[in-house]
């Protein structure tokens, strides 16, 4: 076969699996509302480096009164920074991550309203998602109506739910344990929504079932995660993982709200008690969703909540991790934070920051060049002659470029101070690596690029928000949004 | 220049002040292809729609702007397409979807073997060249186009495209008969 006889069957091929993967996605029942609010940004955004993540820290709860909630803020603990000394070999370390302060958007599902009653034999628990049109399943669910609506009625472990559809894109889910799961259905027909939350018809809950308070759901189901949900609290992270991610180690450490302890694991299945440095902690087992079987430990401590999460290993080796945790002070914490294992291959540019402004910039084995900032990365290649600004909300901070061999380069701020001052030729592209940071105030950068045949100048203005450049090849003018 | 982020999100030129268009007129008319386009690149169907409402938040919060632009549509590929290189997004965006598809709906069938072969194909290529191919392939994107959505020059996707489609032939074994 001639090689144009080669590619026109590829292209044959091409157009096939073009047209099958377009039905396919034309038969998924995607999100009709279009996003709204914020994703997560920053801080939040930079928890995407992380397999399982919550975002959703307990520092605050949600008070009912006739007005509707209202959010009353807990007091902050204080920050408990915990390291492993152990951790299973073969996943290298990726790097940590500072939660909260973000005013992120809540995503698809509204927090979990508890109910209990004081012996804890009956346990309610409520919650809302926007989940679009399309058929409800659950794994082992049957069908049911509620008062004429499509729904699915569901046990797992200990809970029975309802889930049916409230409205036209809204899915309205009630569990419950002990007793009160024989009434469940009768509950559901009384069950309305306000806002994200689930609502009963007066006197239909019994008497002696308490609202405990409001929780985001990855509180009830400890090994799965979810951050599109606003962090109003502060917490941190820190991430494991192998290439193919078939194994991480996640540990995550988040102030507490007033029930989490009383929910822990509420959700899971396989759930069990152990102790933890003293602590009473859960051990559960996150039901498998796809690919994804998480294990999980978790409890309070010193006013947070503790989480270690395993993917690809038992419990066993969760509750090792979970044990070998210890405090350590926030500088020792940050030095370890900052020991990211590279990939093999990667060259690391240069690197700065503290906390959630850490960043790094590197070049991989692939010829990307990659920025990670707060333990978020981005790559792009294959590196070439070139200029990147990074923009956090729209402000400059870092400035990140390549120069030709042999390139003198300058990075100086608006007073003539130098900002990059040792710019990191590769020996084997020979391409001239800069990074810099753009201090808080700083209100233009000028960057100067030389190659002996001509200089490249861009000015990077932070209070307009610009590029300008002159000189040298490609030079150009554009405006950041 | 040979590349302009503005962190994940890329800074489209030209820029040209245009009736701003309805946000949720273009969402609703590109977020299956953009779905479509991560799930080529990732695999996965739940880090593809996230990804994707990634993308379409983004494009909200700047929407008076990026609406101005010829193709804002061109603009939300390429910051999926940013946002679905990286190993860890699409790792984290799997377990963020997790709640979010859990107990969710039934998944249509999936993709017939041949297509999802050929997919998985396109994704072990190295990454600028699976996502030349993707637009390719999936998009029927010219060299132009795929250009100017990924902010490279256009001799530089054609050399992508170039070995990307020969090292794609060659996995699929369809050039077990070159040469010979």
């Amino acid at each position: 076969m001639s090689d144009e006889q080669v590619l026109l069957e590829l292209d044959a091929r091409g157009a096939s699996a073009a047209a099958g993967l377009r039905a396919y996605v034309d038969g998924l029942d995607l999100a009709t509302t279009p996003p709204r609010r914020s994703r997560p940004r920053r801080g939040l955004l930079a928890a995407a480096t992380l397999l399982v993540i919550a975002l959703a820290a307990a520092a605050v709860w949600v008070a009912r009164s006739d007005e509707g909630p209202k959010v009353k803020t807990v007091d902050h603990p204080s920050p408990l920074y915990l390291f492993p000394d152990h951790v299973p070999d073969g996943v290298p370390f990726r790097g940590s991550l500072d939660i909260g302060g973000s005013a992120g958007g809540i995503g698809p599902l509204g927090p979990a309203e508890v109910y209990a009653t004081r012996d804890r034999a009956d346990v309610l628990v409520t919650f809302t998602a926007k989940l679009g049109s399309g058929q409800i399943t659950f794994p082992g669910g049957h069908p049911i109506t509620v008062d004429g609506r499509p729904g699915t009625t569901s046990s797992a472990g200990n809970f029975r739910g309802v889930a049916f559809r409230s409205d036209a894109d809204r899915v309205l889910s009630i569990a419950g344990r002990g007793p009160i799961a024989d009434d469940i259905v009768h509950l559901a027909e009384h069950a309305t929504t306000r806002a994200d939350q689930v609502e009963f018809t007066d006197g239909v809950l019994p008497d002696d079932l308490e609202r405990l308070g409001a929780v985001p759901l990855d509180r009830l189901a400890l090994g799965t995660f979810f951050a599109g949900v606003g962090g109003l609290g502060e917490g941190r992270s820190l991430t494991w993982a192998s290439e193919d991610a078939a194994r991480s180690v996640v540990v995550v450490v988040q102030e507490a709200g007033p029930i989490d302890e009383q929910v822990l694991g509420l959700l899971d299945r396989e759930v069990r008690h152990t102790s933890v440095a003293g602590h009473d902690a859960v051990v559960s087992r996150t039901a498998a969703q796809s690919n994804v079987d998480s294990r999980a430990v978790a409890w309070v401590q010193d006013g947070h909540l503790v989480r270690v999460v395993t993917r690809g290993y038992d419990a066993q080796e969760a509750v090792a991790v979970a044990r070998s945790l210890h405090e350590i002070s926030l500088a020792e914490y940050d030095r370890r934070a900052a020991r990211v294992e590279l990939p093999p291959g990667t060259r690391t540019i240069a690197s700065g920051g503290e906390g959630a402004g850490r960043w790094q910039v590197s070049r991989d084995a692939g010829q990307n060049l990659c920025i990670d900032r707060g333990g978020d990365t981005s790559c792009d290649g294959p590196v070439d002659v070139g200029f990147i600004e990074v923009n956090d909300d729209a402000r400059p901070t870092l400035v990140v470029g390549t120069g030709p061999p042999g390139s003198n380069v300058d990075v100086l701020d608006g007073s003539r101070s130098l900002l990059a001052a040792d710019p990191l030729e590769l020996d084997d592209d020979g391409l001239v690596y800069f990074a810099a940071e753009v201090p808080e105030g700083v209100t233009s950068v000028d960057v100067t690029v030389d190659d002996g045949q001509g200089t490249d100048r861009r000015t990077v203005r932070t209070d307009h928000g610009s590029i300008s450049s002159t000189g040298g090849a490609g030079a150009t003018t554009t405006s950041i949004p | 220049m040979a590349f302009l982020m503005s962190g994940d999100e890329p800074v489209p030129v030209p820029v040209r002040l245009e009736r701003l268009e309805d946000f949720d007129a273009f969402y609703a008319a590109n977020l299956r292809p953009v779905v479509a386009l991560v799930f080529s690149l990732t695999g996965s169907r739940a880090a593809a729609e996230d990804v994707a409402q990634d993308a379409f938040a983004a494009a909200f919060r700047r929407w008076a702007t990026v609406g101005t632009y010829d193709e804002p549509g061109a603009w939300v590929r390429r910051v999926a397409v940013n946002r679905a290189v990286s190993r860890h997004r699409k790792l984290a965006s799997e377990g963020r979807a997790l709640l979010r598809l859990a107990g969710r709906r039934e998944d249509p069938a999936a993709l017939e073997p041949a297509d999802d072969e050929f997919w998985r194909s396109v994704r072990a290529l190295p990454t600028r060249q699976a996502q030349v191919v993707a637009l390719h392939y999936l998009e029927d994107r010219s060299v132009e186009d795929i250009a100017h959505l990924l902010g490279v020059a256009e001799p530089t996707v054609r050399v992508h495209l170039h070995r990307g489609r020969h090292e794609l032939a060659r996995k699929l074994g369809l050039d077990g008969e070159v040469g010979r």
